[in-house]
């Protein structure tokens, strides 16, 4: 009786496992179509002509070469470095900021925490040319509201300068910073309300509690979300496709927006994949570089 | 300690108060003023718009409306707004529905069933989200191709059925479900499809809306994948916009059609506010 029970959950386990993979399946198959083989492919055609109609001949390392000579290619990377060193900091201080400030108990945090979010759902071209319109030269909100108070108008979007790229920032900023705040409040939930008792018992201002208490209390969503902001900053590409005219694309154009134009309007598969996987490496590179930085604070 | 307990009838307290909501309307102020921009400009004719800057519209025109509306047609397909917003909202409809699918299979199989290998597939996948998409943008397009996708809205909609931050993301909601119940059915006899739609669905409708509403979101506005995918005809409102800046020269214009892009989600954002703000953060960060 009791062998017969002990093979009846057994072939009930094993059942029940099988099931389980197969509901795992449309996701595992749907995972290996368009992720892992477009991975491992992206590595094949770098090495290939790829005019993306059909893959053509081999040619080795030529487009990696290529990629490597290209002034405008690397140009494009101090671009990217320089967004994402402005980007990261200001993305991380702004959306802890609105967290804290909605989470408290003031009257008006629960409808803050809306106004943040808000710029979120809407799509970031739409509004980017929104945007574009407001940094107008002529007829836009900025120069009208820097003239009416006696400034100089600023070229903003053609400022043919690296200030392009703090006008993309302030959009990217803004739209944002809801996206990080929902990470943040969910951590900010986590801190156990004695923390901030034995805080305010001892005598801590609002301040102090934030640097001794809640930060190091969301550590971990820090580093979380610091480090998806770096990988999502090396890929910049909408904002900078909608806003920047050509004028002063030299100083705005990401290593995306290039490798989309290589790619797709100028049909150049395998260059474009080779383009990729260099961004791919720097990405990985400093992500590795931001774990060792964290890591050695840890161990001190 | 009794000063502490009457801090904020201190005229320091008061102050301070005074300067934090004055900060609140000013953050207020920028969060919003895009949104009050575009629309001040939807409504008012083009040479108002060109005359510089000015804050309150001087005329109220419904122009610039109807202007989105006709010219349109003249971006390069021939075809009217509402066909635009009718091919989007099939998309994103499908997308919605195969990824609740495939979401929902995945995160309870990971969660109620026990699989071996789970710690390994767990591990695999958020690992892979912290990868960075772009390495798969052109060989996604050759892999689309084969499949005989291109042209088609299945081009985009397939790839987006499945969501590894969704599986995810369910799991937490699974998480919090007994597995006695499952065990208990079984015994019962019941299969395991029947206790996975029957039982355990109904238990996580709070994540399926939330994950819903952030699926609607990140397809309905998505530009890159379908500019790449779709033909002229399929074109969806990510990509309209886009292409009538390139023909059309009136801000207005383009302003009134960023706002009607912009309409659907504000609707599904105020009536879905609670799902949003509350339980997004559930992510699989833990």
């Amino acid at each position: 009786m009791e062998i017969a029970l002990r093979k009846t959950k057994k072939s009930l386990r094993r059942k029940q496992h099988i099931i389980g993979y197969l509901f795992l399946t449309p996701t595992a198959v749907l995972f290996t179509v368009f992720t892992v083989i477009p991975f491992i492919m992206a590595f094949y055609l770098a090495f290939h002509n790829y005019n993306l109609l059909e893959v053509k001949e081999f040619v080795g390392f030529e487009y990696f070469a290529t990629s490597f000579k290209n002034a405008e290619f690397m140009k494009a990377f101090l671009n990217i470095l320089i967004y994402a060193v402005i980007f990261v900091p200001f993305a991380i201080i702004t959306s802890l900021l609105a967290a804290v400030l909605g989470n408290s108990r003031l009257r008006g945090a629960k409808l803050m925490r809306v106004i943040f979010y808000l710029p979120s759902i809407t799509g970031s071209i739409a509004m980017a040319y929104v945007w574009r319109w407001m940094f107008d030269i002529d007829s836009g909100v900025f120069n009208g509201i820097l003239t009416s108070i006696g400034l100089p108008a600023l070229r903003w979007l053609d400022s043919r300068s690296y200030f392009v790229m703090v006008c993309v920032v302030m959009v990217s900023l803004w739209s944002g910073v809801g996206n990080n705040m929902l990470i943040f409040l969910a951590a900010l939930k986590g801190v156990p309300t004695e923390s901030y008792e034995a805080a305010r018992l001892d005598g801590a201002n609002g301040f102090q509690t934030l640097i001794h208490i809640t930060l190091p209390a969301i550590a971990p969503t820090m580093y979380f979300i610091t480090t998806m902001s770096i990988i999502g900053a090396f890929q910049m590409f909408d904002l900078v496709y909608a806003m920047v005219p050509s004028g002063s694309m030299e100083w705005a154009r990401t290593p995306v927006v290039m490798l989309y134009e290589i790619g797709f309007t100028r049909f150049k598969g395998g260059l474009g994949s080779a383009m990729s996987i260099i961004l791919f490496g720097v990405i990985m590179l400093f992500t590795f570089l931001f774990q060792l930085i964290v890591k050695e604070d840890k161990t001190v | 300690m009794t000063k502490a307990l009457y801090k904020k009838h201190t005229v320091r307290g008061i102050i301070g108060k005074v300067l934090l909501y004055a900060f609140f309307v000013l953050v207020a102020v920028i969060m919003l003023l895009p949104f009050y921009w575009s629309l001040v400009a939807s409504f008012r004719p083009e040479t108002e718009n060109q005359m510089g800057f000015s804050l309150i519209p001087k005329t109220f025109t419904l122009s610039q409306y109807a202007t989105f509306f006709e010219r349109v047609a003249d971006v390069g397909a021939g075809i009217s707004v509402f066909e635009i917003f009718g091919n989007t909202l099939f998309i994103v409809a499908c997308v919605i529905l195969l990824s609740l699918l495939t979401c929902s299979l995945g995160a309870y199989a990971l969660t109620h069933l026990h699989l071996p290998g789970e710690k390994i597939i767990l591990k695999i996948m958020t690992a892979s989200m912290m990868l960075p998409g772009i390495v798969t943008l052109i060989p996604s397009f050759l892999v689309v191709d084969f499949l005989g996708l291109t042209n088609n809205f299945g081009g985009v909609i397939i790839p987006a059925a499945f969501s590894i931050y969704g599986v995810l993301f369910l799991r937490s909601f699974f998480k919090q479900t007994p597995s006695e119940m499952a065990e208990a059915a079984r015994i019962d006899g019941a299969g395991e499809l029947y206790i996975f739609f029957r039982i355990y669905c109904p238990l996580i409708l709070p994540g399926f809306l939330t994950l819903g509403l952030f699926t609607f979101n990140s397809n309905y506005n998505s530009f890159l994948w379908p500019s790449i995918v779709l033909a002229p005809e399929q074109m969806t409102l990510g990509i309209v916009l886009r292409e009538f800046q390139m023909v059309v020269s009136d801000t207005g214009a383009l302003m009134a059609g960023a706002l009607i892009t912009c309409i659907p989600t504000f609707i599904i954002f105020l009536v879905g506010q609670k799902y949003f703000m509350e339980n997004l953060a559930f992510s699989g960060i833990k």
